[in-house]
Formats: C-alpha cells, sequence, structure tokens
C-alpha cells in the first residue's frame, strides 16, 4: 500500500465515521464505495474491512451513550438475536449472490439512505412524563434526562415488527458490510415509536454485535485484508470520537445535506458498477 | 430492611449516587430497587468503561501495526490481527456481562436472550471455518 492511498483511505474513513457520528450513524455506508471505487478493492474484500471499521465506531461512540442512559440494554440485547440471526444469514448468502447485485442492493441503500436523510427523522409522538412521575413498569419502558432538563419516559411498541426489520438490517448488514440504519431508522422510529435519542443510541451499540460475527468470519477465513484494516480502523475510531465532539455543533441542516450529496453521489458509481461498468477512480 | 419502591421515589430511582456506590454495584436486589429497570445504568456504565478501555487498546495496536507495516509486514499483521480480536471480543464481553447481570437479577429471559445472541455471534464466527474451506 502506498503512502498516499494510507492517507486517502485513513481521512476518508475519518470523515465518514465523523459525519455518520454526528448524524447518529455508522461510517460504514462511506467505508464500502471509498474501498471499492477509490482504492479498487473487491466488493467481498470491502465488505470484511468495513465490518470491523463498523465495530470500532460503535465501539468508540457507544459510551457516552451509555453514560447518558440513552440506551435501552433490554431493548437492545432482544432485538439483537433478530439482527444477529439475520447476520447469519447474510453470511450464508457470501458467495451466492453475485457482486453486481450486490452493488445494486448498496445503491439502492444510500438513495434510501438519502431520502431519509433529506426528509429527516420524525419524533414518535411521546406523552412526556413530568418530572417527578414514574414510568410504568413494562417491558421496554425506560427513562432519560433532555437536553432540556425535562425526564422524558418512553416504551417501546411493536417490538415484533422492529425485530423482523431488523432481522433485514442483520442481514444487509454481513452482506454489505455496512450499519444498517436505513432499515434501523424506520424499525426504531417509527415501528417501534422510540425517542429519537434513544433509537439511535440503542442502534449504535447493536451494530457492534450485529457485525461481530460476520467480521469473525472473515479474519478466521483469511478475507479479511489486515493492511488495509489499519488506515480505515484507525479513521473510523478517530472521526467516531471526532464526530460527537465538533461537529455536533456545526449547523444540523448543514450537515445533512453534505452527507445527502455524498450518498448521492457515491449511489452513481455504485449503480454503474451494478451494471457492469467498472467505475472506479483509483490513485 | 424493606427496600423503597422506586415506583413511590421517583428521585431514588435516579440518583446517581445510589447508581455509583460500591453496595449497589454489588447487590442486585439493591439495583433493582432503586432503578425501575433493574440496575441497568450501573450496567450501562461498565459497559461504557469496558469499550472505552476496549477501544484505546484496539487503537494502540492498529497504530503499532500501521507503522511497522512498511518495516516489517509479519509482525505488523500479527499486531493488526491482534488489534481486530480486540475489537472483536468487545461485544462478545458485552454479551457476557450482560449475561451475568440479567442472571443476578433473576431475569431469565433476559438473560437467555443475551445467551442466544452470543451463539449466534459463534455461530457466525464458525461460518469463517466453512469460508476459508470452501
Amino acid at each position: 500500500m502506498t503512502a498516499t492511498l494510507f492517507l486517502v483511505l485513513f481521512v476518508g474513513s475519518l470523515l465518514g465515521a465523523a459525519l455518520g457520528s454526528a448524524l447518529g450513524m455508522a461510517g460504514g455506508i462511506f467505508v464500502v464505495p471509498l474501498l471499492t471505487i477509490v482504492a479498487k478493492v473487491p466488493f467481498p474484500t470491502a465488505v470484511a474491512v468495513s465490518l470491523v471499521s463498523v465495530i470500532a465506531c460503535s465501539c468508540a461512540s457507544g459510551p457516552r451513550f451509555l453514560a447518558a442512559g440513552l440506551t435501552n440494554l433490554r431493548l437492545a440485547v432482544v432485538l439483537e438475536t433478530a439482527t444477529a440471526f439475520g447476520a447469519l444469514v447474510g453470511l450464508a448468502m457470501i458467495g451466492v449472490v453475485p457482486d453486481p447485485i450486490l452493488y445494486g442492493i448498496f445503491a439502492v441503500v444510500l438513495a434510501v439512505s438519502a431520502i431519509q436523510m433529506m426528509t429527516g427523522r420524525k419524533e414518535a409522538r411521546l406523552g412526556r412524563a413530568h418530572v417527578g412521575s414514574s414510568p410504568e413498569r413494562a417491558l421496554f419502558s425506560g427513562t432519560f434526562v433532555d437536553h432540556d432538563g425535562s425526564t422524558v419516559s418512553y416504551r417501546a411498541s411493536r417490538v415484533p415488527a422492529g425485530a423482523g426489520l431488523m432481522f433485514g438490517a442483520g442481514t444487509l448488514s454481513a452482506l454489505l458490510g455496512i450499519g444498517s440504519g436505513v432499515l434501523k431508522i424506520p424499525a426504531m422510529d417509527a415501528a417501534m415509536r422510540l425517542p429519537i435519542k434513544v433509537s439511535s443510541a440503542t442502534a449504535n451499540l447493536m451494530i457492534g454485535v450485529t457485525a461481530c460475527g460476520a467480521a469473525a468470519a472473515h479474519l478466521i477465513a483469511g478475507t479479511l485484508d489486515l493492511g488495509l484494516s489499519a488506515p480505515v480502523v484507525l479513521g473510523s475510531l478517530l472521526g467516531s470520537v471526532l464526530g460527537a465532539k465538533i461537529l455536533v455543533r456545526a449547523a444540523g441542516p448543514s450537515l445533512r445535506i453534505v452527507f445527502t450529496v455524498v450518498l448521492v453521489v457515491l449511489a452513481v458509481p455504485m449503480t454503474a458498477n451494478a451494471f457492469g461498468l467498472g467505475w472506479g477512480v483509483g490513485p | 430492611m424493606s427496600l423503597p419502591d422506586p415506583a413511590q421515589s421517583p428521585e431514588l430511582a435516579q440518583s446517581p449516587e445510589l447508581a455509583q456506590s460500591p453496595e449497589l454495584a454489588q447487590s442486585p436486589e439493591l439495583a433493582g430497587a432503586a432503578d425501575p429497570t433493574g440496575g441497568d445504568l450501573v450496567l450501562s456504565r461498565r459497559i461504557a468503561a469496558l469499550l472505552r478501555s476496549g477501544t484505546v487498546v484496539a487503537a494502540v495496536l492498529f497504530t503499532v501495526g500501521a507503522v511497522l507495516l512498511p518495516v516489517h509486514e509479519a509482525a505488523a499483521r500479527w499486531t493488526l490481527a491482534a488489534g481486530c480480536v480486540v475489537l472483536l471480543l468487545l461485544p462478545v464481553v458485552r454479551l457476557v456481562l450482560m449475561t451475568d447481570h440479567f442472571v443476578r437479577i433473576r431475569t431469565g429471559w433476559l438473560a437467555a436472550a443475551s445467551l442466544t445472541v452470543l451463539a449466534l455471534v459463534v455461530a457466525g464466527a464458525l461460518t469463517g471455518l466453512l469460508l476459508g474451506s470452501g
């Protein structure tokens, strides 16, 4: 690997993780196109490296959510049974699904993610508990202290529907090497009606487990390119931390626009590769 | 001694001092009483500490591996592989912590759920043996 390529992958992963972290997503959706288009790496190799970077992002940004009490651990572990099973199915599909179809699915995910980013996430209508009132002792209930100091109580609903979408998220994660926010967001925001902060925090924790089995499979099989993983993982770790500290101060709408533009730009060559045109830039 | 009911005392339920007390950390009954979700806040902080320290170790290994890459490729690959193993073990150890917690607060079905996830992750990793031999 040349020094230039190392730097390009490091900076690209850093920016992707930082942008994703600021918006509550992992950076895997940027890493795979970065590796396939810029570094001209085969799709399966890019997926393997991206899975490790997704775990890195999850572990780096998870502590602040956990310390703030935003992560619903009980809901996470129940939904993880669905995502982990989905990831196992996705692993079984590796080598069966042709690369052009994977590129096509990835392009669709990029496009849908761009649409979701522009339409924005809608906070479910919750009955906010007054300070001093206690939450119901429901199965997946929780409370957190919001930015205005108020205590917010919530309860996840329609968990089976959410689990179904999470199964799909797990399959996509193993197949494409991403965090699958495109399915997690509708699952947790719309289907389960979780507050956005709770769904972001809980989903962030879950993706580490979802990607873990698939990443371990690649490491054991010897299909994980360790040399490529160095700049990508280091960039992802640093970007996840910086994104939380620096980019969160930037204007929200500006970040969304940048994120959307990047997603759309990346969707073009991925679509081209789906049709076998072999687009790539390369150093 | 009868434990206070957090449903009657939300201040108790959200008391950070209680959440951080060693007695609370070691007593599932007290943890469950002070926190309506059964001491999950204490568990959250333990997991946060695990992820923080594990991420630092992984970052050091990846940095050393990156520096060694142009100089000593074999040593670099071992170091990078070790960094990957640390990252991959973090979610696994997190699941073990959660299983232990749910067993101690006697929430069997959640313990079973976390064990199931652990089994699925291991099964996923073992498919690597099939991928490698295929």
